[in-house]
């Protein structure tokens, strides 16, 4: 609209006249209309006990308009709601880190490490996924080492398998896509199982206390279960180690990643981690089996008839490590078995200690010449010769047990230290004790 | 941008946007006034700011100096009487004095058809050809009521209230009962329709 039209319209009320009120009209209708008011005020007497909340909520109603008002109302009140959820949710996410299968908040716990791994995947790499996955893997089994029963036990060691499969499947998919992905996922698979590894292996007088006077044969079953799940876990965890230190091989060999991503000495660095751990292992297992030999050999020399039993006196219950009756009166056929299996195993742990001697300078000659694939493989190959060991020694350990077992025996951990400050109040007692200190026993015979 | 504000003496002048918050804040702190504590003081700067722009925009409908000057006490007694009633929101004072004045103008076209037993538009239609005889206006102006009369009563009131008296579109449309885009497409048609009598019109 053209401004000489507007000005025009506004002029018209600039005009005096009839347009326009009388100014005289307007003053004494305003002084009439103030008197009224004050009258009307006067007499009511209302204003005078308006609370502070009533004042101040006229006053926001006249400063903010409804819409704002509502807007605001509608937010504070989902801001209010989220914020109920979400101290509640901490609450429980916080509550739920020490829970254990079965519990009630374990739910919780596993809603918490999905969307953990969801928000991993999707806003982080694959490294990060990976990372993610691990550190599960990691709380599965510190809920193994404090579980309270064997069927929690066993349902965190699966849950650890799961994981570590799906650690597996991420290499696979990280390979797939690139090579500098595949590298930065096998440092961390390489990395943290063998953290997994050394936290899973810690012994723990929970977990290896094997009561024998138990004849529930059920809960023998799900020891045994555990003990076979425990193994398989181990298992895998090092086959997804060793995978990830071949693929560290493969990329640096092929020159397929950059000297800043992974370099010789890492690479040497990881195989060699892996010989140090396959000796380790395998000297782990040599102890299990003078264990398993020592305690036979004592258990012969000790028997006696099934009819004559040496009832030795008890040592104070209470304290549970403590070898208490020890009752010897096996059949003289089971002794023999085991005496023979375990004569077995001690004979296949002196060859894999041969084979690992040797094999440990053959890897080394390999490092040196850089033939790092050949080196790997030597250590997979006395990694199998380790495995096939361990399977006869713990036949062997087994058979030892079912000796104890059928004499009415209770073999609990002891450590050294424990065994040398026990003062046994019979014979035999001491002198079993005396013979198992001197053998450094350390370990259950369950292992 | 600047907005319209209207003096002490009524006279309407155009502010830049800070004054017109400016003065806007002081409305609503006058407005708060009299809703909390009834202030009389507070109500009167009110009156002050309204009076001339209620009854202009009241007699430029009903066309009588006393029946405006009736229907103008009544308004503003009316607005003290909703501004110290509790259960009532008040955000805007001048959208909430126009609408009381345009309700109680349209209360007066009702009572007055229904004396004389004819519609409410006949009487809207008397009420401004009152206007043009009555007022003694410069030649143009009267030239250019003329024409704006000749509009649809909804036309008149759009532009009335928009370029004569400045009010925004948003309080037009809360005055009018109306969503604020109607208002916009009203005020549209309402320039267009004017331009074209305008042309028409010889000068």
């Amino acid at each position: 609209m053209s401004r000489k039209f507007i000005k025009k319209l506004k002029s018209i009320k600039t005009q005096d006249g009839l347009l326009n009120p009388d100014r005289a009209w307007v003053a004494r209708n305003r002084e009439r209309l103030i008197s009224d008011i004050r009258q009307s005020s006067s007499s009511n007497n209302l204003h005078a006990n308006n609370k502070f909340t009533q004042q101040f909520s006229k006053g926001l109603h006249i400063f903010v308009s409804n819409r704002v008002l509502s807007f605001a109302r509608t937010g504070m009140t989902m801001v209010l709601v989220g914020a109920i959820a979400i101290s509640g949710w901490i609450v429980s996410v916080s509550a739920s880190s020490s829970s254990l299968p079965g519990e009630v908040l374990y739910n919780v716990k596993m809603a918490k490490e999905t969307a953990e791994l969801i928000v991993a995947s999707v806003i982080g790499s694959e490294e990060d996924e990976v990372t993610t996955m691990l550190k599960h893997a990691s709380t599965r089994v510190d809920e193994y080492q404090n579980s309270k029963s064997s069927e929690q036990a066993t349902q965190a060691i699966k849950s650890l398998k799961k994981k570590i499969e799906s650690t597996g499947d991420s290499l696979a998919k990280a390979e797939k896509k690139s090579s500098e992905k595949a590298v930065a996922v096998a440092k961390v698979i390489e990395e943290k199982t063998d953290e997994i590894l050394i936290s899973l292996s810690e012994e723990e007088s929970v977990v290896g206390y094997i009561n024998l006077d138990n004849t529930e044969e059920e809960n023998l079953d799900l020891e045994k279960e555990l003990s076979e799940k425990i193994g398989e876990a181990e298992g895998l965890i090092e086959e997804t180690g060793i995978k990830a230190v071949e693929v560290l091989i493969e990329k640096f060999e092929k020159q397929e990643v950059g000297e800043g991503l992974i370099s010789k000495e890492e690479v040497k660095e990881s195989i060699a981690k892996k010989l140090n751990k396959l000796v380790a292992d395998v000297s782990k297992i040599q102890e299990t089996n003078n264990v398993s030999s020592t305690t036979i050999n004592i258990v012969k020399l000790k028997t006696v008839s099934s009819t004559e039993g040496i009832v030795l006196d008890k040592i104070d219950s209470s304290e549970q490590k403590t070898t208490e009756n020890i009752v010897t009166g096996t059949s003289e056929q089971r002794l023999e078995e085991a005496s023979n299996k375990v004569s077995s195993a001690s004979q296949k742990v002196e060859e894999t200690n041969q084979k690992v001697e040797v094999g440990k300078l053959e890897v080394g000659d390999l490092i040196e010449q850089n033939n790092l694939s050949a080196a790997m493989d030597k250590i997979k190959e006395l990694g199998e010769v380790k495995n096939e060991t361990k399977v006869v020694v713990t036949e062997a350990s087994n058979a030892v047990i079912n000796v104890l077992k059928e004499g009415e025996a209770q073999i609990v951990t002891v450590s050294t230290e424990e065994l040398s400050d026990k003062t046994a109040s019979s014979t035999l007692n001491s002198v079993i004790v005396k013979e198992l200190v001197e053998a450094g026993t350390t370990t259950t015979l369950s292992n | 941008m600047l907005r319209c504000l209207y003096d002490q003496d009524c006279n309407i002048f155009e502010v830049s946007a800070s004054i017109y918050m400016k003065t806007l804040v002081t409305e609503k702190i006058l407005v708060y006034k009299v809703r909390t504590k009834r202030d009389p003081d507070a109500f009167s700067k009110l009156y002050d700011f309204y009076i001339e722009p209620i009854y202009r925009f009241v007699y430029f409908k009903l066309s009588n100096k006393e029946d405006s000057e009736d229907i103008t006490s009544e308004v503003f007694l009316k607005a003290w009487n909703y501004l110290i009633s509790e259960e009532k929101e008040v955000n805007n004072f001048r959208q909430l004095i126009y609408r009381i004045a345009r309700n109680r103008v349209i209360d007066v076209y009702r009572e007055r058809a229904k004396k004389s037993e004819c519609s409410i538009e006949t009487i809207e239609i008397a009420a401004t050809d009152n206007i043009i005889h009555s007022i003694e206006l410069a030649e143009e102006k009267v030239e250019l009521i003329n024409t704006i009369k000749k509009l649809k009563h909804e036309y008149q009131e759009v532009i009335h209230l928009r370029y004569v008296e400045g009010l925004s579109v948003r309080d037009i449309a809360v005055i009018l009962d109306k969503k604020y885009a109607n208002v916009r497409v009203i005020l549209h048609r309402a320039i267009k329709k004017l331009k074209e009598l305008s042309v028409r019109t010889p000068n």
